[in-house]
């Protein structure tokens, strides 16, 4: 008996320890560590949810920031700050044609960094600004993408990071922004690079002076009269509009074809002035002529009459033209195309179709 | 005999029995939390829902769209806490909350609102 009861006390003790042991799992650190590790659990969860949630969040923004980009650059006739009125993108020879893509993307890349900027101060996340904003289209889809070096940081006591590398990716799934911006550089193209309307004045002056009569007008005077201009006849003048308007129609009509489905487009004329110029070609002297009175008189007897002389004159037609060209979208596609977006007219956020419109003015002859 | 088989379900199984308890308790939770905020991330991942969303921020749509999208996943219990309105949808406790600058049209004094997130 006396040997077992050193075993006894020791089972005893071990017991005790087993059950204390239990119980301070029991109560203590196993229901500590347990929640612990639950609440950093769910701290994680939302710390990778918030960021997720945060990218895409930047991704809408850089979205809304390319609709008002696009609706307030095509508003101000393409250029980047508003013109005080539709502004001109050819005036006679000074050429102004706004780099509208150019325009469109810098002014989204400062707009999404005004949203970065907000939804850091409110989110308390570390946002870099983007550095970079670039359109693509692939397959009628314009992707956007912002760039920048930098990485979206949590603070607090779970710090976790996701890179902000081509951050907001975007895909359009309209081929109506791609149709806006390719109709609106074909334009540009069209304007900057040949001046259609001057060459139209030409053509129509080529054209009109096919028909002699009103190529070159004829006219006999005296020496001894003073020079009289002729008129140009008012049928050749009208001959020569006429083929303005229809040089502009063919013009007109070859812009629809290259114009796509989505966009409606219209040319305008504003106001148009032709005019005419004489130019003296030739002068023939068809020697004395009694018409034209005597110009020697001796002893009551006419010695030598005046001459009289055969003038030529070239008719050049001249005309000049303003046109307002509008760019819209075509009114039989869904209203999902219109842009959110703040109007600075109506000072609020608003629904709209982005227009483009601009003038240009030329011809051959300058507009007083 | 007695006090070692005490002993022994009191020193080891009920401790493992705890803790298997805590572990499940552990993954229900996260389990519950992760799918709460799964529909947020998907939310936040449909972005035509997104953008109607967005405009109705902006005042720009008069449905949020919300109710359709949540019921669409299965969620009958959530509540969202606007600027200036609730929108909410059953009767359960709420767990979950994440607070998030959301982007609406722009808009040059005001690009985001502030939206919390309560779900079951």
């Amino acid at each position: 008996m006396k040997g077992i009861a050193p075993v006894i006390i020791v089972a005893i003790i071990a017991i005790g320890a087993l059950v204390g042991w239990g119980l301070y799992l029991q109560f203590g650190l196993v229901e500590e560590s347990s929640y612990e590790r639950l609440f950093r659990d769910l701290e994680l969860v939302n710390v990778e949810n918030t960021l997720y949630i945060i990218r895409e969040d930047l991704s809408q923004a850089l979205l809304y920031s390319f609709y008002q980009a696009f609706f307030e650059v095509f508003s101000n006739s393409g250029f980047e700050n508003s013109q005080n009125g539709i502004a001109f993108w050819r005036d006679y020879n000074k050429v102004n044609t706004p780099p509208i893509v150019e325009n469109i993307n810098s002014r989204t890349l400062q707009y999404f960094n005004e949203y970065k900027e907000e939804i850091r101060d409110k989110s308390g996340l570390e946002l870099p600004p983007s550095e970079k904003v670039s359109f693509n289209l692939a397959e009628n889809l314009l992707v956007i993408n912002a760039t920048s070096n930098g990485f979206i940081t949590t603070s607090g006591d779970i710090q976790a990071k996701i890179p902000d590398v081509e951050l907001g990716t975007k895909v359009f799934s309209s081929n109506f922004y791609s149709d806006f911006l390719s109709f609106s550089n074909y334009l540009s193209d069209e304007i900057s690079k040949k001046d259609k309307l001057k060459k139209i004045f030409y053509e129509a002056n080529e054209s009109t002076k096919r028909k002699p009569e009103c190529n070159v007008i004829s006219i006999e005077r005296c020496e001894n009269e003073n020079p009289n201009i002729p008129q140009v006849p008012q049928e050749c003048l009208d001959l020569f509009k006429n083929y303005v308007h229809d040089y502009l129609d063919d013009w007109n009509k070859n812009l629809r074809k290259h114009l796509p489905k989505t966009l409606k487009f219209s040319l305008e004329i504003k106001n148009e002035r032709t005019d005419s110029r004489l130019s003296l070609i030739s002068s023939t002297d068809l020697g004395e002529s009694k018409d034209c009175g005597c110009k020697v008189l001796e002893n009551e007897e006419c010695k030598e009459y005046y001459h009289k002389y055969e003038e030529k004159y070239d008719i050049e037609y001249l005309g000049y033209a303003k046109l307002l060209f509008k760019v819209s979208k075509a009114s039989n596609i869904p209203l999902k195309d219109a842009l959110p977006v703040f109007s600075s007219k109506d000072g609020k956020n608003v629904k709209k179709f982005p227009q483009l419109m601009f003038y240009i003015r030329s011809g051959t002859l300058r507009a007083s | 005999m007695g006090i070692v088989a005490t002993s022994v379900i009191l020193g080891i199984l009920m401790p493992l029995l705890l803790l298997k308890y805590h572990i499940d308790i552990r993954i229900k939770y996260n389990f519950e939390h992760r799918k709460s905020t799964l529909f947020l991330v998907s939310l936040f991942n449909n972005q035509p829902q997104r953008e109607k969303f967005g405009n109705y921020l902006g005042n720009l749509e008069s449905d949020s769209g919300l109710t359709e999208f949540f019921k669409k996943y299965g969620v009958t219990c959530y509540k969202i806490s606007l600027p200036n309105e609730e929108i909410s949808e059953g009767n359960c406790e709420l767990k979950t909350k994440i607070t998030i600058p959301v982007a609406k049209p722009f808009n040059p004094d005001k690009k985001t609102e502030s939206v919390t997130w309560w779900f079951e």
